[in-house]
């Protein structure tokens, strides 16, 4: 089959040895090493040298600990802050202390979504980093437990030390957000502070998740030793999911139904479930609502930005939901609460008692505040899962590149990838509120259009968060299209 | 002595005193080439020679400290690759030039179709029109009734003739491949060149391919053998550049 190249007079070709044709120059080559030592296994002292190994170089390459540590660092404020800012409500006294209790929960359980999907994405940020580190071990014969080892060690000091800078950053902003009032006076810096265990509390809990999706992702590496991930088919999202929804939100009516038929713990427990319930339902139908509309984007493509694109949302719509997803129920009763708050306002002012007053501006504040921070939240997120799936992909971003795709026209597809679904879930969010509470609304456009302004305001700002987030991951496409 | 293979056809790139560094390494040192219209020239060298940057500053990926490229297509205007900005290089690359990583480099969530109907896309060509492009491309290269796989569902050999197809749906006058048989096996690697000789020389076009695998060159018609960052050696292999009898290709 090849043909036979010219020979140089030393046997070699046009100077290039052959493999295993090239003579051997006796004489000319440094005396090799002897045979290697040899030893039993990477044992506990071996895994111990590894460790020692990786984590004193874990903060010399900052392509390795900037992005996780980063990412740690915006949780940890973040989380810091809203569950600080949910306690100050804990202690405020009065006839109103239960109500303002109740608030708070409410809000921590809109929130959770949101947080949690930014914690994930900085728990999966941090275990892709080092996959690749991981892989080569595997191929070099370190076994399951040592690898294990490595994972978690470095999940856990990259995470440590990106929450200790997030403390940082709680600490500094407490006055700042505690400026923000509520039952008629500023929060304050003191009102913010969590306290020690609590402090503690969510800081192990954050650690906990940093090490536990890091041995999650391990199970791809411990499967094969190339760590290959692609899949052969894109994730299926059955429209079982529907039925089972609103299976769930019919046996939540039934819980709210009943619940005045027990005691009192009877009765929370049943508007727990209640109120729970249909939030599982909508998180359960999400990512099936983002398949059907990619779907329909996808048929219609007629550029290469909406084609890929809605591919990319295709590709695992639980993935596009989670990053967007915790604004649907926010929006939802932004929207209402906002119409509401506003109307009341506006129509009970006159003869209201100065307490009652101060508690609709309350719920107002707490239901934009609540929008807000699910914004913000969802902003880092997307950051954040931007982020790592350039660095994922960096290869095949640095191929597009050579085959002449533009970093403008890769940003443009990373944008829609995220506001496809964004605006799926605000489409959806704000329908449902205009459909379920239209005269309402109708009314507060009318008699108060400052607080419809305000809300109208929220998404405005919310939506251009979220384009920051998807922003702030550029520089790290523009580092991968140039290494 | 280096000789230089007399080209025999006109010239379609020309590239003079290429000077490139990495830092204070130095990858190109001064490279004179001249690649005609119809052949393929095979690119080799040890690890660090510079042959793969040759290969990128000749097709506009990287800019080089000093030199120029000459791009010379038949039937349009001469293009000095070296004083275009980011965005022409990019058009240029996208419009004119092909491309065959050795790891395909496709997109993972698009079928086969899709990824080689999206050069014809980014340049503006409607959708219907680019896949049914892409489509007859992927049937001239034997993988018809594939359309709708995807990257996970198709052999290494078949992914790399998805990658031919999406180099050459723009109908480049040239390709330029890295190492594009480097992943395969000896079988497949055969027929992958196979299939990137026919769709490039075969139809009078020209294959600039970088290799570290002698039987590869060998079926060029022309060597290129680079070493620190200079050609040492450019010798025909005694294959003909544009074969007669394969012209025209599938279309």
């Amino acid at each position: 089959m090849s043909a036979r190249l010219p020979a140089s007079p030393s046997g070699s070709r046009a100077g290039i040895p052959t493999g295993d044709h090239a003579p051997t120059p006796a004489g000319d080559l440094p005396a090799m090493p002897g045979p290697s030592p040899s030893g039993t296994g990477i044992g506990r002292h071996g895994t111990a040298a590894l460790l020692r190994l990786f984590l004193g170089k874990l903060f010399s390459d900052r392509q390795v600990w900037v992005l996780p540590v980063a990412s740690f660092a915006i949780v940890g404020t973040l989380t810091l802050l809203v569950a600080g800012g949910a306690s100050s409500f804990w202690s405020i006294t009065g006839e109103l202390g239960g109500f303002y209790l109740m608030l708070s929960v409410f809000a921590l359980m809109l929130l959770i979504f949101p947080l949690a999907g930014l914690a994930g994405a900085a728990a999966k940020l941090l275990a892709r980093r080092r996959d690749e580190r991981l892989s080569s071990l595997r191929l070099l014969g370190a076994g399951t437990g040592t690898v294990r080892t490595l994972a978690v060690a470095e999940a856990a000091v990259l995470a440590a030390a990106g929450l200790v800078v997030g403390v940082a950053g709680y600490l500094v902003l407490m006055p700042v957000v505690g400026l923000i009032p509520f039952a008629g006076r500023p929060i304050g810096g003191a009102g913010m502070w969590l306290g020690g265990p609590w402090l503690a509390a969510v800081l192990g809990a954050l650690l906990l998740l940093a090490v536990l999706s890091s041995l999650a992702g391990l199970r791809r590496i411990e499967i094969t030793p190339l760590g290959v991930r692609t899949r052969q088919q894109p994730a299926r999202v059955h429209w079982v999911r529907v039925v089972l929804a609103l299976a769930g939100v019919a046996v939540a009516q039934l819980m709210l139904q009943v619940a005045g038929v027990g005691d009192m713990m009877f009765f929370l427990v049943m508007v727990l479930i209640g109120f729970g319930l249909p939030l599982l339902a909508l998180h359960f139908i999400g990512p099936w609502l983002l398949a059907v509309m990619s779907r329909r984007s996808w048929r219609r493509a007629k550029g290469p930005n909406q084609l890929v694109a809605a591919r990319n949302v295709l590709e695992s719509p639980q993935q596009a939901w989670r990053q967007v997803g915790g604004l649907a129920v926010t929006v939802y009763i932004g929207v209402v609460g906002g119409a509401g708050m506003g109307l009341a306002g506006a129509t009970s002012a006159e003869g209201a008692r100065p307490e009652d007053l101060l508690l609709m501006a309350d719920l107002r504040t707490g239901v934009l505040l609540t929008m807000l921070i699910a914004f913000v939240l969802t902003a880092c997120s997307v950051g954040i899962t931007q982020a790592a799936q350039v660095l994922d992909r960096a290869e095949m971003y640095r191929g597009l590149g050579r085959i002449g795709m533009t970093e403008a026209t890769m940003e443009a597809i990373r944008r829609r990838s995220v506001f496809g679904p964004l605006w799926t879930v605000l489409v959806f969010s704000v329908g449902a509120a205009v459909i379920t509470t239209l005269p309402m609304i109708g009314a507060a456009i009318v008699f108060s259009p400052t607080s419809m302004a305000l809300v109208a305001g929220c998404l405005v700002a919310g939506v251009a968060l979220i384009r920051l987030g998807v922003a702030a991951s550029r520089p790290t496409l523009r580092a991968v299209l140039r290494g | 002595m280096m000789t230089h293979p007399s080209i025999g056809t006109p010239p379609l790139l020309t590239a003079r005193n290429l000077v490139k560094d990495y830092g204070t390494t130095r990858a190109l040192d001064g490279v004179d080439l001249t690649v005609g219209i119809g052949e393929s020239v095979a690119i080799m060298g040890p690890s660090g020679s510079g042959k793969t940057t040759l290969m990128h500053v000749l097709s506009g990926i990287l800019l080089p400290e000093a030199g120029s490229v000459l791009f010379t297509a038949p039937g349009s205007d001469p293009v000095e690759v070296t004083a275009l900005d980011e965005d022409a290089r990019a058009r240029l690359r996208r419009e004119r030039l092909g491309f065959v990583f050795q790891d395909g480099l496709l997109l993972p969530e698009l079928t086969a179709q899709e990824n080689v109907a999206l050069p014809l896309m980014l340049s503006g060509v409607p959708r219907p029109a680019a896949e049914h492009h892409a489509g007859q491309w992927l049937a001239a290269l034997g993988l018809d009734g594939m359309q709708d796989r995807r990257l996970g569902e198709l052999s290494g050999g078949q992914a790399q003739r998805v990658a031919i197809a999406r180099a050459q749906v723009a109908d480049p006058q040239v390709v330029y491949a890295d190492e594009p048989t480097g992943a395969l096996d000896s079988v497949t690697s055969a027929s992958v060149l196979t299939a990137l000789l026919d769709s490039t020389v075969g139809r009078g076009h020209t294959l600039v391919m970088v290799t570290h695998d002698e039987a590869t060159a060998a079926r060029c018609s022309r060597l290129v053998r680079v070493q620190d960052g200079r050609i040492v050696a450019d010798s025909a292999t005694g294959r003909s550049a544009s074969p007669a009898g394969s012209q025209g290709g599938h279309r």
